[in-house]
């Protein structure tokens, strides 16, 4: 049993102990503690106290042995310790001490009685004799603890005694208490056991004056009382019965249909609540609103809106602030949070419920979620808001219903300006509608045939005046339900770029084929140039060096040259140029260009070169990067008519990836830049943003094509280049090419100088020329066979596979025109190649890039000679090839 | 009669005794103020007219019987002009002895058996009595704040300070570390000292300890220069220090004189030696200019003349004789021929001392012989 249940069952049984028997134990057992208590203690004090004094006892016997032994001991009076020894021991508490020497021996004769030393019945005190902080000796006091003991005894004794004595007392005091009190309460408890029974008559006697006597009579008025009221209660029990019968049935019909109502709003699919309005506490809520979940939340707000207190109505109005202030239902769009914590568009419908004096005192709360149809309003709104197309909803009295912001700023006002306006009146500032004023008007047509119409206009925007602008209008019936047009919907496009391009992209189909105009001209006219300079060149050989007409042939020559440059110039315009890539070492590219550029700049411009150390070796072809330079030049030039600086920096930087991005151009690598500076009259950032454009120009009509700068563009890109600008008004324009470095490449320019200047090695082998042009095939049969080779020439294609045919094993080299009558040089080199020939191929062309490209000649790894070419190039070309080819088999 | 004395505490007479005699004698020194006073209570007349000359060391307790005769009259009484010469050193006063310039001396008791022996450093032998004895206990070893000594073995190597081998004091010192198996020979330096200038070497540092009479014991201790090792009457208690020495020749040219000068100074021994008197001790000597007790504090005073540490027992035992010349002749400071017992009996005059006494109504012992207790052990010299 556990120790609680020991306790409540001795409880139990001292409860049911007769009062006499209480009596007794109540005086007895506090007695008896008192006694033992009392005892223990004092036992305990005694004990303690003479313990403590033995203790005194012993250290103060030691204490004054140690101190006065000292000297007699280091002076060896042991007589006199012998009597202090005797003196101590007369007390009959103390039964030995003894004084030893430094060697640990008694010195005293007398010491007291023997003794069986324990410590049970014996207390040693010991102590160190020092003379000057050095031990002499040692000192030891037995004290018996005899004494303490009998004391110990004798307070039992006296103990135990006055326990006898309050026990017996205790017993003859209880038994007269339970005599004079457990009689009249017996009677009294009989009385009462009577009057449990139900017998309410029975009555108690008083015998005494005393509590015991009063609470007799007082149980007597106690059971007259009750007799009277037992009746009184009946009644009342009856009627109880009664009531309650009658409360039970209208609880059950308040059960009915309260189980109605929840089945009602379980049913809702939409959350339900209904709210107290004082303090926002949810006394009612259907499953739909998720309190199952939440069962901590108690507030509306806490629920809807994740909120430590009500809506402050600023956002959105709060519909129970609302209900109470107005006392009508509201209706309000909210936004609350589902059980996920996402924002949810809510209409929230409310409804006052008042008591009976008319007071609000709760709403009921129902809410829609909308989110949905909210999202698709607002990707709608946004799209319309994003698109640069007008859209404007407009009602049969060319009023505007609603306006985007694309249309807004079209018309140049505000939403709300805009919105109620009229559209003639916005947009073509007209009083009454536009077809009145003979206007294709789309809006007009849809409502006058409920079909979709579409018209252009041409406006001037408020915001730009003087600007007209193009507009397509697109226009769309908007219908009821009854399929009536009740409003249209315009669409608004600006066109007014699309139309610009449209007229550019004519002008450049125009200068396309004034391009490919150009292109046939020069060819024609590099042949022309070709016979000019290549008997030029035979005219040379023959005169003597010292000939006076040697002059004339070489300003021919130089003439013809800058004929040729021209023709290739007006290639490259038109874009037609075959490209010759070579290594290029730029310093000496620019090293000859500053040679020529004073004679484009004109007097007025001072020109400035400056190379950076290094090479600069690019593939490139030479000619195009000198017309880049040209070019920009030229247009320096013009952004200076009262003259200036222009100055040319090549140099070199490496272009890391980030360079590149921040650049927003380039691929990482090493670029040589070539920064062409002028202190002229600068660009503003529009003219900077169309300079590489085609058809752009600033300059007066007739003086600029509006292709130098995209020819520019173009050929760096052609090379893998970059070109950007940098201008400010009134303050210099500085354009960068950037053209990648050539990776190991090297240019020995002695050799590429000898290459160039070294008389062309001839040879004896023989060539197969096809030409149709016979000013030039003359030229260059006179070339050829000056040098040493022997020629076989034919008009076209044709007879050139003929002559093959009759000449394969002689023949040890092609050299054939591109485009020729009869059969062009391509197909006459396929037929011979198909006949077996492998012999090496070098063709001419004095044609367009673009053709050749058509007839699909140029391949990689063919090889090309430029018409015009000069002799000495051409022999050197030839015999390249040959060399290369190896000996004629 | 004679028979063994208890080596108690060496009280010749009761306390009570020597109150009521005591009493006596200085009621009859301030009689001549009153009517009717007789003078010569105990002696009649003068005996002698010329000034009696007499050595004293000062300040040292065993001066204060002097003083006391002195100051209280009691040479008067006796009809003696006294004259008290103060020494530094008791060599000055043996030389002045032997030299007839002082009738009476104050000296170290062994000194007079040396004197009498022509024991070093005497070259002679100069036949000397002792009268009684003006001093007992009233030595101590005194060890310097600065030394380690602690325990006896800690005094070898060490120097101790002494004015003179043929003090009382020393020859107990030297028992008491041989009792410890030292050799005061190789282990200690014995340094002379004179007697004034001892504390000041102990507070320098210039020796370990000090072996003194009362009070420069009780000024080292209260200067807090060092602290008591030991007291010379805890080797041998009641031992004699300072004696009233003449030469033999000097006694018996005029016995009564002497013993007339030795009845005033018993008389004044026997008043400085009862505890009750004490204060009035210290007051006298403090009153007496240029001997050096008028510049020590009466607290120091009162510490140096504490009953029992320093005492006045004016008898001159013949075992305490017989002790002194046992040690000297252990020491090789006397002669290992000499017969104890003879010269005991020729230098201590216990017989006149017996007399003195008795004519004083003090009551002496009545041997001659009393067991005396050294290092704890007791001697019995017999009859």
């Amino acid at each position: 049993m556990a120790p609680e249940g020991k306790i409540a069952a001795l409880a139990t049984r001292f409860g049911n102990l007769g009062f006499s028997t209480k009596v007794l134990l109540a005086v007895l057992v506090p007695a008896l503690l008192i006694c033992l208590g009392l005892g223990f203690y004092m036992t305990e004090r005694v004990g303690r106290d003479a313990s403590q004094r033995l203790d005194e006892k012993g250290q103060t016997v030691r204490n004054l042995l140690v101190k006065i032994s000292a000297v007699p001991l280091l002076t060896y009076d042991y007589e006199v310790l012998d009597e202090y020894v005797k003196e101590v021991l007369r007390d009959h508490e103390i039964v030995q001490a003894v004084i030893l020497g430094r060697d640990g021996r008694p010195v005293t004769t007398t010491s007291g009685a023997p003794l069986a030393l324990d410590s049970k019945n014996y207390r040693l005190f010991k102590g160190q004799i020092r003379h000057l902080e050095r031990e002499i000796g040692q000192v030891e006091v037995t004290v018996s603890l005899a004494g303490y003991r009998q004391a110990v005894r004798d307070d039992l004794l006296f103990l135990a005694a006055m326990l006898l004595v309050l026990l017996v007392g205790g017993l003859l005091v209880s038994l007269i208490i339970s005599r004079a009190v457990s009689r009249p309460i017996r009677e009294l408890a009989g009385a009462m056991e009577q009057a449990a029974d139900g017998d309410l008559t029975v009555r108690a006697v008083a015998r005494s004056g005393d509590e015991i006597g009063f609470l007799a009579l007082t149980f007597n008025q106690m059971l007259s009382q009750l007799q009277t009221r037992d009746q009184a209660l009946a009644d009342h029990r009856r009627h109880l019965e009664e009531e309650i019968s009658e409360r039970r049935q209208a609880e059950m019909r308040v059960l009915e249909q309260r189980e109605f109502l929840d089945s009602v709003m379980n049913s809702l699919s939409h959350p339900f609540y209904v709210i107290d309005v004082n303090d926002y506490t949810i006394k009612l809520a259907n499953p739909a609103a998720r309190l199952g979940q939440l069962n901590e939340i108690t507030t509306c707000y806490a629920l809807s809106h994740r909120a430590d207190h009500p809506c402050d109505g600023v956002r959105h109005p709060c519909p129970v602030a609302e209900i109470r202030q107005n006392r009508v239902p509201v209706v309000v769009e909210h936004v609350h949070y589902d059980a996920t914590g996402a924002p949810r568009y809510v209409e929230v419908h409310g409804y006052p419920i008042f008591d009976a004096q008319g007071e609000v005192v709760q709403i009921i709360e129902y809410n829609l979620d909308i989110t949905e149809r909210r999202r698709a309003e607002t990707l709608l709104k946004k799209i319309l808001e994003t698109v640069d197309d007008g859209f404007v909803v407009i009602d049969r009295d060319y009023r505007i219903l609603s306006a985007n912001r694309a249309y807004c700023e079209w018309v140049g006002k505000a939403a709300a300006q805009v919105i109620g306006g009229r559209c003639h009146e916005l947009t073509h500032a007209l009083e009454r509608p536009c077809f009145d004023d003979g206007l294709e008007c789309p809006v007009h047509q849809v409502f006058a045939t409920g079909r979709p119409a579409r018209a252009t206009h041409r406006q001037v925007r408020t915001s730009e005046e003087g600007v007209t602008r193009v507009v397509e209008l697109k226009a769309f019936p908007l219908r009821d339900e009854a399929g009536q047009v009740t409003s249209v919907i315009e669409i608004v496009t600006d066109i007014s770029e699309q139309v610009r391009l449209e007229e550019q992209l004519r002008q450049s189909q125009k200068m396309e084929a004034v391009g490919t105009m150009a292109g046939g001209v020069a060819h024609d006219f590099n042949n022309v140039l070709q016979a000019i300079m290549g008997y030029t060149e035979l005219l040379g050989q023959r005169l003597e060096a010292d000939s006076p007409l040697r002059r004339y042939l070489e300003m021919i020559l130089s003439s013809a040259t800058r004929a040729r440059d021209l023709t290739r110039a007006m290639l490259t315009f038109s874009r037609k140029q075959v490209s010759e890539p070579v290594v290029l070492d730029l310093r000496e590219l620019l090293v000859g260009l500053e040679k020529l550029l004073p004679r484009l700049l004109g007097e007025a411009v001072e020109l400035e070169v400056r190379i950076a150390e290094g090479d600069f070796l690019v593939l490139a072809d030479r000619s195009q990067i000198e017309q880049v330079l040209i070019n920009i030049a030229g247009n320096a030039r013009d952004a200076m008519p009262d003259g200036g600086l222009l100055t040319i920096n090549l140099d070199r930087i490496n272009l890391d990836a980030a360079d590149a991005k921040a650049r927003g151009y380039g691929e990482p690598g090493t670029y040589n830049v070539i920064a062409i500076a002028d202190n002229g009259i600068g660009m503003d950032r529009e003219v900077q943003a169309h300079l590489f454009e085609p058809f752009f120009t600033t300059k007066e009509v007739g003086k600029g094509t509006g292709l130098g700068m995209a020819i520019v563009y173009g050929i760096v890109k052609r090379h893998d280049g970059y070109v950007n600008c940098y201008s400010e008004k009134g303050v210099g324009t500085t354009i960068r090419v950037y053209l990648p470095q050539l990776q190991g490449g090297r240019v020995d320019p002695g050799a590429a100088l000898a290459t160039t200047l070294a008389p062309a090695r001839g040879g004896s082998e023989t060539i197969l020329l096809a030409e149709d042009n016979p000013e030039v095939r003359q030229m260059i049969i006179e070339v050829l066979r000056g040098a040493g080779y022997r020629v076989i020439a034919a008009e076209n294609g044709e007879e050139a596979v003929a002559l093959w045919q009759k000449n394969r094993e002689d023949i040890a080299l092609l050299l054939f025109d591109v485009i020729m009558p009869k059969l062009h040089g391509k197909a006459a080199a396929e037929q011979i190649m198909a006949q077996g020939g492998q012999p090496p191929l070098i063709f001419l062309s004095g044609y367009s890039e673009n053709h050749i490209h058509r007839q699909g000649i140029i391949e990689p790894g063919i090889n090309l000679v430029q018409k015009p070419v000069s002799a000495q190039d051409l022999l050197r070309k030839v015999r390249k090839i040959l060399d290369a080819a190896g000996p004629n088999l | 009669m004679k028979r063994r004395e208890k080596p108690t505490d060496g009280s010749l007479a009761t306390r009570r005794e020597i109150l009521q005699q005591t009493g006596k004698i200085i009621l009859a020194c301030s009689l001549p103020a009153l009517p009717g006073f007789r003078p010569g209570l105990l002696r009649a007349a003068p005996v002698s007219s010329r000034p009696l000359t007499v050595g004293i060391l000062t300040p040292s307790h065993c001066a204060g019987p002097y003083l006391l005769a002195r100051a209280e009259g009691f040479f008067k009484a006796e009809g003696l002009a006294v004259e008290l010469r103060r020494y530094s050193g008791t060599a000055q006063i043996a030389a002045d002895l032997i030299g007839g310039r002082l009738d009476f001396g104050q000296l170290v008791t062994p000194l007079a058996f040396a004197m009498h022996t022509g024991a070093k450093p005497f070259v002679a032998p100069t036949p000397m009595v002792v009268v009684q004895i003006t001093g007992t206990n009233g030595g101590a070893l005194m060890i310097g704040n600065h030394s380690k000594i602690r325990g006896p073995d800690d005094f070898a190597g060490k120097t101790v300070a002494i004015h003179s081998k043929l003090m009382v004091h020393y020859l107990l010192f030297v028992l008491f570390l041989e009792s410890y198996g030292l050799d005061y020979r190789k282990d200690i330096k014995f340094q002379v000292v004179e007697l004034d200038k001892q504390v000041g070497a102990l507070r320098d540092g210039k020796v370990d300890a000090i072996i003194m009479p009362e009070p420069s014991d009780a000024l080292i201790e209260e200067q807090e220069y060092g602290k008591v090792y030991l007291l010379t009457k805890n080797i041998w208690p009641n031992h004699p220090c300072c004696s009233l020495v003449a030469t033999r020749r000097r006694y018996d040219a005029d016995p009564e004189e002497v013993k007339a000068f030795s009845r005033a100074l018993t008389l004044g021994a026997l008043a400085a030696n009862e505890p009750d008197r004490r204060d009035g001790l210290i007051d006298m000597l403090r009153n007496q200019p240029g001997l050096g007790y008028d510049i020590l504090p009466r607290s120091l005073l009162q510490r140096a003349f504490t009953p029992g540490r320093t005492d006045f027992q004016p008898f001159p035992y013949q075992s305490s004789a017989r002790l002194i010349i046992e040690i000297m002749k252990k020491q090789a400071l006397l002669d290992a021929r000499v017969d104890d017992r003879t010269l005991a009996g020729e230098v201590f005059l216990s017989g006149l001392s017996r007399e003195v006494m008795r004519e004083l109504g003090a009551t002496p012992p009545d041997s001659d012989y009393r067991v005396e207790k050294v290092l704890g052990r007791l001697k019995d010299y017999g009859a």
